[in-house]
């Protein structure tokens, strides 16, 4: 993989962080990237205003509570976006409108129109965009290597399996009956100390939204192709907070795609009793003349110590932070280039049209095709 | 039944040698007495190796001989085969543990638990996933609510040799669906499946994908291939439950060889220990007059979910549970 080598640097707008600070960092994080602000809507309750200022004050930048003024008065080139899902297109339709190149967070948007909005934005204005993703981990690389040289001929079969080994508040079946249903948002919002905040929002989104962004991206990557057909179960198995909302928190998805391949999915938020690190996440390839089973976290190391806190891996990752590094030198490789990025806003919509068609599914009981 | 051993007539000597010989080594209870096989060399190997003292061609000429003495029949071998075989040892008093599929057929399986029912002798069922120690202490911490509600099955299983397309649905997918049948306690309330027969390239892939939704909300995927490179099989599933998990995967439990280039794997398997228990569990339900670990009416749900997979792929569609039978919703 050829490193970007030009040594423009891109200033940056970081539009909202209040959830996966991760993101902004990861791209600010990168030699060719540069934090110029933060900015956010000054309609935007406190919390948020909170949220984005800590991240301003933490890296020295001017927080703005005008996100038009902020892309206009800093000479930034990107945005980058790690609101609230259900802001995400918002701010991205804003910023590409403006002539910025855009990275965002997932998913793309909790409606598939939001998502058309982008693409079409991004093609008007002819900038770039990513979504964040995990497509440059060392073992989904290591995989796709492997694939690439043929060492499994054709691959006709992609299946993932998704975990995150987190909590989301109490077990199903704790609320009595004179209780009131978990609200959505505030549950969220405490949820932000451990990162397990990615569908923070008033709207409540379930983890196929959350999360099946990362396991669609690599199938995608690794065949290529584009779902044509689904068929998915949900329910709301583990938190009080998921089935009080409506929204699923298990998931699995059968999946048809161009060329006669097919795939699934399996995920959801299990709970952190059910795994002794993040979760089970790994990749099982068929091929005509072989197979692959690749196991997402590798490389780790075990640590184990005397009154070593519940909540700490005992195995840990060692070198994921390449993935930060490598999606925004990918980005940085694009503009420089005028080429694609690793998960563009069209890639992005297809992956979004793939999850809303496995939640019709889920609640129809039938095969959901897509156009 | 006194305290003498029960004695086993084996039926069909085709599988591993040396896992009969262990499993048939650590029988408390019982004893094979006579291996049944028209190939008299494989019926002469299995007898040494599993101690028995007599062979003979047919279950017909076991059964008419006065020289040969058994009380049970572990049935292997064709399906072809099967129903008449059980149906004999029905009439004659001999109990059956059969490996599943049991038959090719729900009828023909209806029609094995019916003789064997009519003449008071069990119906058990070996050759399931059940056995293996990996799938017991699943489903012991499932029933001890260590795991909670059952949630989400996902099971790979892949292997070499081809299928001919499907081959037998049922024989080829029986392990895993009884186990999800098992794990859940409950017939699918939805299925969905697919297959795909042959690559762009025109190779043969065998491959078939079951998608199953279970009331209450849980939910199994399976895949299963008949078309990898020709060596070691590969098996891997895990159970989600609402307050834990369990894993059972060969690439958890594989080991390294080192040849020059890339190290292959070798993977650790649970070796007799189910044929061990499976012969156990059937002994000691007869020594006992006890219902068998597991039963002929296990075996129906089996064969009713296959046949919904069947119509599933049949039709291209998902279908709903509907009285006894799957239809398209």
């Amino acid at each position: 993989m050829r490193l970007s080598s030009d040594n423009t640097t891109y200033r940056v707008a970081a539009l909202s962080v209040v959830k996966h600070a991760y993101l902004p960092r990861g791209v600010i994080g990168h030699p060719r990237f540069e934090l110029a602000v933060v900015a956010d809507d000054d309609n935007q309750p406190d919390w948020v205003h909170e949220r984005n200022e800590l991240f301003a004050r933490e890296y020295g930048v001017p927080y703005v509570r005008d996100v038009e003024r902020a892309l206009a008065e800093f000479d930034v080139q990107v945005a980058v976006v790690s609101s609230e899902p259900e802001r995400h297109a918002d701010l991205s339709v804003r910023a590409a409108g403006l002539g910025l190149h855009v990275i965002q967070d997932k998913p793309m948007s909790t409606r598939l129109s939001e998502c058309d909005r982008v693409v079409h934005e991004v093609e008007r204005n002819e900038v770039k965009f990513m979504m964040w993703n995990r497509n440059f981990l060392p073992a989904v690389l290591e995989g796709r290597r492997a694939i690439e040289r043929g060492d499994i001929g054709d691959p006709y079969a992609f299946h993932v399996d998704f975990f995150f080994a987190k909590d989301a508040g109490p077990p199903k079946g704790s609320r009595k009956p004179a209780d009131p249903p978990m609200d959505w948002l505030e549950a969220l919002k405490a949820a932000h100390v451990d990162g397990s905040d990615g569908g923070v929002g008033t709207e409540a989104i379930g983890e196929l939204q959350v999360e099946g962004c990362y396991p669609l991206a690599y199938i995608a990557m690794l065949s290529g192709a584009c779902v044509s057909r689904v068929y998915a179960r949900t329910a709301s198995h583990f938190h009080q907070l998921h089935t009080d909302n409506g929204v699923d928190d298990m998931a699995t998805v059968t999946l048809e795609m161009d060329r006669g391949l097919v795939g699934s999915i399996c995920l959801g938020r299990i709970g952190v009793a059910s795994h002794p690190d993040i979760g089970e996440i790994k990749l099982h390839v068929l091929g005509s003349k072989g197979a692959l089973v690749i196991s997402e976290a590798r490389p780790e190391i075990s640590i184990y110590y005397r009154e070593q806190p519940a909540h700490e891996f005992r195995n840990q990752r060692l070198i994921d932070i390449e993935n930060d590094y490598l999606l925004a030198d990918n980005f940085a490789q694009a503009l420089d280039t005028d080429g694609n990025t690793i998960l563009d806003a069209e890639a992005s919509r297809a992956i979004a049209a793939a999850t809303h068609a496995a939640i019709e599914s889920a609640s129809s009981g039938r095969c959901v095709e897509l156009s | 039944m006194s305290e003498r051993d029960v004695a086993l007539a084996m039926v069909g000597c085709a599988g591993d040698i040396e896992v009969h010989r262990e499993a048939v080594a650590r029988l408390v209870g019982g004893v094979v007495s006579v291996v049944i096989d028209p190939d008299p060399d494989a019926a002469r190997i299995m007898a040494e190796a599993v101690g028995a003292s007599t062979t003979v061609a047919t279950l017909d000429e076991a059964v008419d001989t006065h020289e040969v003495s058994f009380d049970a029949i572990v049935l292997r071998g064709p399906l072809a085969h099967r129903l008449t075989a059980i149906k004999l040892a029905a009439l004659n008093q001999k109990h059956v543990h059969a490996e599943a599929p049991v038959t090719g057929s729900l009828d023909d399986t209806d029609a094995a638990i019916d003789a064997c029912a009519s003449t008071g002798v069990l119906l058990s069922i070996g050759n399931t996933l059940r056995a293996l120690p990996s799938n017991r202490t699943i489903k012991e911490r499932v029933s001890d609510r260590k795991l909670g509600v059952p949630g989400m099955l996902r099971g790979h299983r892949w292997r070499s040799g081809g299928d001919n397309g499907i081959g037998i649905l049922v024989e080829r997918i029986y392990g895993d669906i009884d186990l999800a049948a098992w794990i859940f306690e409950a017939l699918p309330s939805e299925i969905f499946a697919l297959r795909r027969e042959e690559g762009t390239d025109g190779t043969q892939l065998d491959y078939l994908q079951i998608h199953l939704g279970f009331p209450g909300g849980g939910m199994a995927l399976l895949d299963f291939s008949a078309a990898l490179p020709e060596g070691e099989e590969y098996h891997s599933h895990f159970l989600i439950g609402s307050t834990g998990a369990a894993y059972a995967d060969d690439h958890h439990n594989s080991h390294l060889l080192y040849r020059g280039g890339n190290p292959a794997a070798l993977i650790s398997r649970e070796g007799h220990l189910r044929v061990t228990e499976e012969l156990q569990g059937f002994v000691t339900a007869i020594r006992e007059n006890a219902a068998p670990p597991v039963s002929g009416e296990d075996a129906r749900r089996v064969h009713q979910i296959a046949n919904g997979v069947a119509r599933s792929l049949e039709a291209g569609q998902a279908l709903t549970a509907k009285e006894a039978a799957y239809e398209v919703i």
